[in-house]
């Protein structure tokens, strides 16, 4: 899911013009929100509440899972951003 | 024997509509209940409230000796309660093999593979639930409920959408989870089904609830007959 959000925002951020790679601290926060956001509304979509809960998973393991891989995505395109300039 | 899951007089309310007034419900160990109800009675409710998937206004809910105001489904699941939905349980995003496999590691449960084979649903592993038939997809929740080997299950009408040699298998399932010791309770429109599996009646009606206590007590029960089961069921009770 990051991935395709991230390709849509680093799309929309060359269409602007400005630095696609590395964003932003605030912005970096407001797009592993938008991952948690779109990722919970996935589960609920696809009625996976019940089984996870059936699981014992807490909703902040539920937000640890979708806003790990966004944050690691996130700091290694920082770090590629870094070495390439 | 010690009910391991008491809810005791709950209160809800959806906007300005009273559904439970001061309902109770209890499951015990190797018994198997089913909570009989109009549509619209609060069975369903009464249910979620007991797997601690919505709140109740009112009223406690004791769990495996724990009382609570207020609890999570996933507490619960942690201490031994599953809870069937009256929808899919199942992700449609994964194979059933991959769901079996999360809920044997997060319980060390029972063998997948050998839990499918139970349920008659072992060529069906690798498929997706919604490549299943309803039937099939029950059987593979039931197979999930017998990987994870619960203390006390809750199903809200498992037998929706089966056809009766499925719902055969189903009450054979439900049974021998009862006779394992598990606390079953069940709810559902099916009642020739569910009364034939029954060791225990609740009767949800009016916002509250009657323990009639065994079938063949509970179709005796004037009331129950006259406003749940119908003429239909008296004249063959009879």
């Amino acid at each position: 899911m990051w991935l395709v959000v991230r390709a849509a925002i680093t799309g929309l951020l060359i269409l602007a013009g400005s630095e696609a790679l590395r964003l932003s601290t605030i912005a970096l926060v407001e797009v592993v929100l938008l991952i948690v956001a779109l990722g919970s509304i996935e589960t609920r979509r696809r009625g996976e509440s019940v089984f996870l809960a059936n699981l014992g998973v807490s909703p902040i393991v539920l937000t640890c899972f979708f806003a790990g891989p966004a944050l690691v995505g996130e700091f290694v395109l920082r770090f590629w951003s870094t070495l390439l300039a | 024997m010690k009910p391991i899951l008491t809810v005791e007089c709950v209160a809800k309310s959806f906007g300005r509509r009273r559904v439970l007034s001061s309902a109770s419900l209890r499951a015990v160990p190797s018994e198997l209940r089913v909570l009989l109800g109009r549509n619209g009675s609060g069975k369903s409710t009464l249910l979620k409230i007991g797997a601690g998937w919505i709140a109740p206004d009112s009223g406690s809910i004791q769990f495996a000796g724990r009382a609570y105001l207020s609890v999570r489904l996933r507490d619960l699941a942690a201490k031994g309660l599953f809870y069937l939905p009256d929808h899919d349980l199942l992700s449609t995003a994964f194979t059933i093999r991959h769901q079996l496999e999360m809920i044997r590691r997060q319980f060390s449960g029972r063998n997948s593979a050998e839990a499918a084979g139970l349920l008659g649903i072992a060529a069906h592993l690798d498929k997706r639930p919604s490549e299943l038939s309803g039937g099939e997809r029950r059987r593979a929740e039931l197979a999930a409920l017998f990987v994870r080997r619960p203390l006390c299950l809750l199903a809200d009408e498992p037998y929706r959408g089966v056809a009766p040699k499925d719902a055969e298998d189903l009450t054979k399932a439900f049974s021998s989870l009862a006779a394992d010791g598990v606390a079953v309770v069940i709810t559902g429109h099916e009642v020739q089904t569910l009364l034939d599996a029954a060791g225990h009646v609740t009767w949800c009606t009016s916002g509250t609830t009657y323990e009639l206590g065994p079938p063949q007590v509970a179709i005796r029960n004037e009331s129950f007959r006259r406003d749940y089961l119908g003429s239909w069921y008296r004249a063959r009770a009879i």
